[in-house]
């Protein structure tokens, strides 16, 4: 790399920011669990390998119309939320929240047992298969895939804010953000919360399962590899704050663009380092993260 | 003849003692007598899976104390196990040091990583904790894999140790695992009693003060952040040691043995055992290993039953299950399964009464 | 009480798993292995790489099944034990332990390149030749590693370098060719970038290397930098959803060059189906043949397919499985009554020529030299098939044994 002309530069923000809102509906989908009940969700990536599975399945096998096949499967992961609420987080309700963080890991290796009873282990098609030509804006080239996504996510975030402002169901669910207890207290229906908390997780890892494999034109294990930064981008943005998952993912996906930009110059592998030293100097700075509320401790 | 009832001692030394009534004492003794007669009476494999549990003990206790304890969660626990294993096996290699000095390097270096690790935790809590320690795992792994390290630390052929020697003795041959089970079981021991002692001592409680509410701790005269590093610092020192065994035991180190993976099933091992609890730790090793163990039994012997074809569908019910039981067992007692024993031990002592 | 009925559970299921444990080996005593050769394959069921062993696996059994309906090998029957090692280098030595102990195990199969680093000195050790998926360089170096048989399928940095080769030789233009390398630093790359990369120098290649690691979801930054390059080969080493990524972004860019790819990751029908166009025109080294690829060879795989299980799918993974069975078949035979580790390796070294009508080159191995042949052939994908464009024969000690 000679000399960074503004035109790269350029390129570089915008691809990277496209492509961060690749991750942007998985980081939602974690940080709503987690603001639900501070439940650290350890089967956030098997949610997304689950979605993007059955999203094949209603869009290659069952239904032939692309949109009510993606409908179908939104509607069936979306199943998923009360049905995992009911089996195993109910029981756990006002208990400590370390037992539902294993009982995620427990889900976890089931979930990813049960991928492979159903679907098998060869890669299948993805559910949708984005136009393999990019779009072009004079000199920058934007994936076709990215330039979706970011339309999904923006659509995905103006509907769940939409949700949290404007319902009934929204604002119980920012009570119970705040403080579970007090929430139960006022009469709020903890129980529908959490269940509608991983109903909207399922969902949105479900886009994003349909996002993510169509970046690889299929779907199969290496989406748990994929799913790891999440992680990094709901603490970036702040665990309890849905704009902060966009920011998040976005900024994760600046950085790995950055990164990359750097590798010559720096080593191989900056650009998967490069997220992560921002990310520490985010929570330096603002160990809440960008988004997140700060806590006032009272003793 | 007119003994108190209840536990009574009489005498400091009494009161401090591990094992304090008879029935513990009598407990005491037939399980070493079990422990140290085991690999003598049974096949190699069953010395070699609790090679496994023993190392899994001294990691997990590791991590129990920084999570149960202090109240700090780490996803950085595999790493820390990493540099544990890498420091030994330089020591080992570079600088020819015998196996003990070696785990014990590993375990210092381990600390003093962790003591890094730790550093955030001044302003960062919680989970935004653990992901820091995550982003030092990522990062001790890039480091790993530089170009100019990677070659120093054989990665990725491997890096092949030496035999364990203990002085004079290099323990090697048929009955390497034997001798090594001994061994595995001497840290482990070494370990659940320094972990047991120090945490109750000042340091132990100053650790749980500062879980149960560190602006009390603060405000009774703990130093928090200090017993934070300590608690991160104690904590990688178990890992490191671990790390350092558990290479020493395979043979070989790859950056493969610690994946993220293993940090996580070390905290299923801590939630499952229980939280707080030197015990915890002890149960949880077991339970996790024996069944992972134990389903692919299961699975070899009774599942392909239906389908005699070995496949990855029949493999795929063994991951099912696993789950689920871990499951089922955070769901009958949620404070893991220590607490679960308390009640029995509870339930015996009023026996024949129920309360 | 109703927490005391869940111990008892509890403490039921775990009696129920550890009587299982210590009740398995006294129920089945050890066989002794005076009439039957034991064969231990620790496979990789769960895990990422569980599609290609599946098939991989049956391939295995089929033809050992077949061995054994003749007769077996030398009158005796062969035991296949397989188990899955979940991909993990400790679940592997777990097994393995087991059963070492429990059988004299004549050979033992595992897959991963990073189970191969983790447990190669213990099954040295135990004297048992050992053999793996992977067929990374480094351990095919038998001067190092002279208990290890890689997959009798060349060697990855072969299949490069077969390439490379046939890429120079037809190379016409007026400066020296570029290759770009794109590798990954975590996994199976490592063994395979650096002997690529000083044989593309020795060749005359202009040689550049970037970086995509597993789990990528953008490799834009590399891509551009590899056109401003002008490459006229990439050559990726990458598991399969990271070279899918590459080539379609190396289409996004206008990157024109020819790929040659891994061969795990584009030489198993499923992946080129899925990748379709973005496979369509790339290259990569193997030597053996596709399923359904008419050769003289073909015919007993498609007859075990058609009495086995006639509606499975069969690819070249069950190809492959048929062939690495065939080989290992082979040095037991030629150990003949001496079933120990050492014969059987010997038996194994012994091999020359061995002829797979036509499913692979000859093979052959050497005390020194674990590579089964350095014949490999080109491939070219065109149309969504195998389209083999060339034999290229690599001279056995031009130095990069072991690389």
């Amino acid at each position: 790399m000679a000399t960074l002309d503004l035109i790269t530069l350029t390129q570089i923000l915008i691809a990277g920011a496209l492509t961060g809102t690749l991750y942007a509906p998985l980081t939602l989908g974690f940080n709503i669990i987690y603001r639900s009940s501070r439940v650290v969700n350890f089967a956030q990536g098997e949610l997304l390998l689950i979605g993007a599975y059955v999203a094949y399945t209603f869009t290659v096998l069952v239904a032939s119309n692309l949109i009510i096949g993606l409908m179908l499967a939104i509607i069936a992961t979306g199943l998923v939320g009360p049905l995992i609420e009911r089996a195993v987080l109910r029981p756990l309700l006002a208990r400590p929240v370390f037992a539902a963080i294993l009982v995620t890991i427990g889900l976890g290796i089931s979930l990813q047992g049960t991928s492979q009873l159903i679907w098998g282990v060869t890669p299948l098609a993805a559910p949708v298969s984005f136009p393999a030509e990019p779009i072009r804006i004079g000199p920058i080239i934007l994936p076709s895939v990215s330039v979706y996504s970011a339309l999904v996510s923006t659509i995905l975030v103006s509907v769940l804010l939409l949700f949290y402002q404007k319902t009934k169901l929204g604002l119980s669910m920012r009570a119970a953000g705040e403080d579970q207890a007090l929430a139960m207290a006022l009469g709020v229906n903890v129980r529908t919360v959490i269940a509608t908390a991983w109903t909207i997780s399922a969902v949105s890892s479900t886009v994003a399962g349909v996002l993510l494999s169509g970046v690889f034109g299929f779907v199969s294990y290496y989406l748990l590899f994929v799913a790891l930064r999440v992680y990094v981008a709901a603490i970036v943005g702040g665990l309890d704050s849905v704009g902060g998952a966009i920011l998040g993912s976005i900024l994760i996906g600046v950085g790995e663009s950055i990164g990359g930009l750097l590798e010559p110059s720096v080593g191989p592998g900056f650009r998967d380092a490069f997220p992560l030293l921002l990310a520490l100097i985010v929570m330096m700075i603002r160990p809440y993260g960008l988004l997140g509320t700060e806590r006032i401790e009272r003793i | 003849m007119s003994a108190p009832s209840g536990i009574y001692s009489k005498s400091y030394e009494d009161e401090i003692a591990i094992a304090r009534t008879p029935i513990e004492r009598l407990a005491l003794i037939i399980g070493s007598i079990l422990l140290l007669v085991f690999p003598l009476i049974t096949p190699t494999y069953y010395s070699v899976v609790a090679i496994y549990i023993f190392i899994a003990i001294i990691s997990s206790i590791g991590l129990n104390i920084l999570t149960g304890f202090a109240g700090q969660v780490s996803l950085g626990h595999s790493a820390l196990m990493a540099v544990g294993a890498y420091a030994a096996a330089v020591a080992a290699r570079y600088a020819g040091l015998q196996f003990l000095p070696a785990i014990f390097i590993g375990g210092l270096a381990a600390a003093c990583a962790g003591f890094v690790f730790g550093a955030p935790s001044l302003r960062i809590k919680g989970f935004y904790l653990a992901i820091s320690t995550l982003l030092a795992h990522y990062i001790i792994f890039f480091i790993i894999h530089l170009p100019s390290v990677a070659p120093l630390l054989g990665v990725p052929h491997g890096f092949i140790l030496p035999d364990v020697a203990l002085g004079p003795f290099t323990i090697s041959g048929t009955f390497r695992n034997l001798y090594f089970y001994y061994i595995a079981l001497g840290l482990a021991v070494f370990s659940i009693i320094t972990a047991h002692n120090l945490m109750r001592s000042r340091i132990g409680r100053a650790f749980v003060a500062i879980r149960d509410n560190e602006n009390a701790a603060e405000v009774l005269g703990i130093n928090v952040y200090r017993y934070k590093l300590l608690a991160f610092t104690i904590s990688s020192f178990y890992a490191g040691l671990a790390g350092a065994t558990y290479v020493y035991f395979v043979r070989v180190i790859i950056p493969g043995h610690f994946e993220l993976r293993v940090t996580i099933e070390y905290i299923a091992i801590i939630l499952l055992g229980g939280l707080g609890r030197i015990w915890g730790s002890i149960l949880g090793s077991f339970i996790i290993i024996i069944l992972s163990e134990g389903i692919r039994y299961i699975t070899v012997t009774y599942l392909y039953v239906i389908s005699p074809e070995v496949s990855a569908y029949v493999e795929a019910f063994k991951l099912v299950i696993y789950g689920a039981i871990i499951i089922v067992i955070i769901l009958t007692e949620p404070y893991g399964v220590v607490a679960l024993l308390r009640k029995v031990k509870q339930y015996f002592k009023l026996w024949p009464f129920r309360y | 009480m109703k927490k005391v009925v869940a111990l008892l559970v509890v403490v039921a299921i775990l009696a129920i798993v550890a009587g299982v444990l210590v009740t398995q080996p006294l129920t089945t005593p050890a066989p002794r292995p005076a009439e039957k050769i034991y064969v231990g394959y620790a496979f990789c069921l769960t895990g990422p790489f569980a599609g290609p062993a599946e098939d991989g696996i049956k391939g295995i059994r089929d033809y050992i099944r077949i061995v054994n309906e003749r007769g077996g090998v030398n009158g005796r029957e062969i035991v296949l034990l397989i188990e899955d090692n979940e991909y993990k280098p400790e679940t592997t030595i777990r097994i393995f332990t087991r059963w070492k102990e429990q059988y004299k195990l004549s050979a033992f199969v595992t897959c991963g390149t990073h189970v191969v680093a983790a447990i190669y000195q213990m099954v040295a050790e135990a004297r048992i030749p050992y053999s793996d998926t992977s067929m990374a360089g480094p351990f095919a170096d038998a001067r190092k590693y002279p208990w290890y048989f890689p997959a009798p399928l060349g060697s990855y940095t072969d299949h490069y370098r077969a390439f490379l080769k046939w890429f120079k030789d037809k190379w016409a233009g007026p400066r020296a060719p570029r290759l770009a390398i794109v590798w990954e630093t975590k996994a199976f790359a490592p063994l395979v970038k650096p002997g690529v990369e000083s044989y593309a120098k020795d060749l005359g290649y202009e040689v550049m290397v970037e970086v995509v690691e597993i789990g990528s979801t953008s490799a834009l930054e590399q891509m551009q930098r590899i056109k401003a390059y002008n490459a006229d080969v990439v050559a990726t080493m990458l598991p399969p959803a990271e070279t899918a990524l590459v080539l379609r972004t190396a289409r996004e860019v206008g990157l024109k060059a020819e790929f040659v790819n891994f061969l795990y990751s584009i030489y198993w029908e499923p992946l080129v189906e899925r990748l379709g166009p973005l496979a369509e025109g790339t290259y990569f080294g193997a030597p053996f043949v596709p399923w359904g690829y008419d050769v003289p060879g073909m015919k007993d795989l498609l007859e075990a397919h058609r009495r086995f299980h006639p509606d499975d799918r069969h690819t070249t993974q069950y190809v492959s499985g048929w062939i690495s069975a065939m080989v290992l078949v082979e040095a037991l035979r030629r150990a003949g009554d001496d079933l120990s580790g050492e014969n059987v390796r010997r038996a194994w070294e012994s091999i020359t020529n061995f002829d797979t009508k036509g499913l692979t080159p000859p093979l052959g191995f050497t005390p020194m030299d674990h590579r089964s042949t350095t014949t490999i052939w080109i491939w070219k994908i065109e149309g969504g098939k195998f389209v083999r464009v060339a034999e290229v024969t690599l001279p056995r000690d031009d130095g990069y044994l072991g690389k």
